[in-house]
């Protein structure tokens, strides 16, 4: 794995205003930041050298803020971002309404 | 089968021969490996025992043990290779150079504070097992797929190959070797031995910890649960009946115990 800054945002305007600082992009030659929120997909990629992030700021203090929520009401379901799939699986909401997507 | 005489002379005379020539590393490795091996099965053991009558020498009292032995071989044998790979990585600029400070953070692990400073990429089972020394935690797979990693962060199951221990600051982590209460075994531990829920033992600290959070979450109502939420742990030797029928002892000792 290379080597990166790791910053932690307590909010979703932190987060974003991080990510500015540094000039998000994915282009080879500025630097580049990934969000990590569960991390099995980033760090997976990481430790195989296919993400190379300069940065990686961790967003999971977001679910806190309400990031972490599963809502269910006549007008849908609505999954916060970082919404963990154990959870979401397990929600009896999402399991009798949305069977598909607790599968 | 000459092996084992030579891996006996190799394993007393490590200390000696590594100082002596770092170029017999990877040879050491080789041979020790190849001598824990041999010690591993407990009948392989006792066969060849049998077969070498000098049971003194072979038997891992009479060295170093398993753990310190490889340490050591590996530890030295890595040394070269690490040194060469700073001066590849020297810093380039002011800005790198920040890149390469650890970072210092607080976590709880079995209820005790712990203040690290650590390569930021060192991942939570790293941390345990390089720095902490709680080596009960298995490195199975490295990519989250095989669950011998697994440790409860806050009371929830995670795979710590899988988690930055960065990110793991200011949590609680169990890990099994706080799961005993003192000399008492904890009922998971305990259902384990009972129903042998287990060959080699290798997934076993991941099993348990996940069976512990599997009863915690309540999901170890049925087999079909159980089977189902125990599935991220994998066991090659495929102990899978006896794993289900310990959970299943240890959920209702568990619930009793709650209930009290």
């Amino acid at each position: 794995m290379r080597r990166f800054t790791y910053q932690r945002a307590q909010g979703p305007a932190e987060a974003v205003q991080m990510a500015a600082s540094h000039g998000a992009t994915n282009s080879p030659s500025v630097p580049s930041i990934e969000y990590l929120a569960g991390g099995t997909t980033l760090l997976d990629l990481m430790k195989l050298d296919v993400r190379r992030p300069d940065t990686v700021i961790d967003i999971n203090p977001l679910a806190a803020a309400g990031y972490g929520r599963i809502e269910l009401n006549q007008h849908g379901l609505r999954l916060g971002a970082l919404v963990r799939m154990a959870d979401a699986a397990d929600h009896s909401g999402i399991k009798s309404a949305y069977p598909v997507v607790a599968q | 089968m000459p092996v084992p005489d030579q891996a006996v002379a190799l394993g007393s005379n490590a200390g000696k021969h590594r100082n002596k020539d770092q170029r017999g590393s990877l040879a050491q490795i080789i041979a020790t490996q190849a001598l824990l091996r041999m010690q591993r099965p407990q009948n392989g053991l006792r066969a060849m025992a049998k077969r070498y009558p000098h049971p003194g020498t072979i038997t891992p009292q009479s060295g170093p043990d398993r753990r310190s032995l490889l340490m050591g071989t590996v530890s030295t044998a890595a040394a070269p290779v690490f040194a060469r790979a700073a001066q590849a990585q020297a810093p380039p600029s002011a800005s790198a150079a920040s890149i390469d400070k650890p970072v210092v953070f607080a976590l709880a692990i079995n209820n005790r504070e712990h203040s690290v400073a650590i390569d930021v990429r060192t991942t939570l089972l790293d941390l345990l097992r390089e720095r902490l020394g709680l080596t009960g935690a298995k490195k199975g797979c490295d990519h989250g797929q095989c669950g011998a990693c697994t440790v409860l962060v806050d009371g929830r199951r995670v795979l710590s190959c899988m988690t930055l221990a960065v990110a793991a600051q200011g949590r609680n982590v169990t890990t099994i070797e706080g799961l005993a209460n003192g000399g008492e075994l904890h009922p998971m531990q305990q259902a384990f031995i009972d129903h042998d829920a287990f060959q080699c033992g290798y997934c076993t600290p991941g099993q348990i910890m996940s069976a512990v959070g599997c009863v915690n979450e309540g999901h170890a109502e049925n087999d079909a649960d159980i089977r189902e939420y125990m599935s991220g742990n994998l066991c090659r030797c495929a102990a899978y009946p006896n794993i289900v029928d310990a959970v299943k002892q240890a959920r209702s000792v568990m619930k009793t115990a709650s209930t009290q």
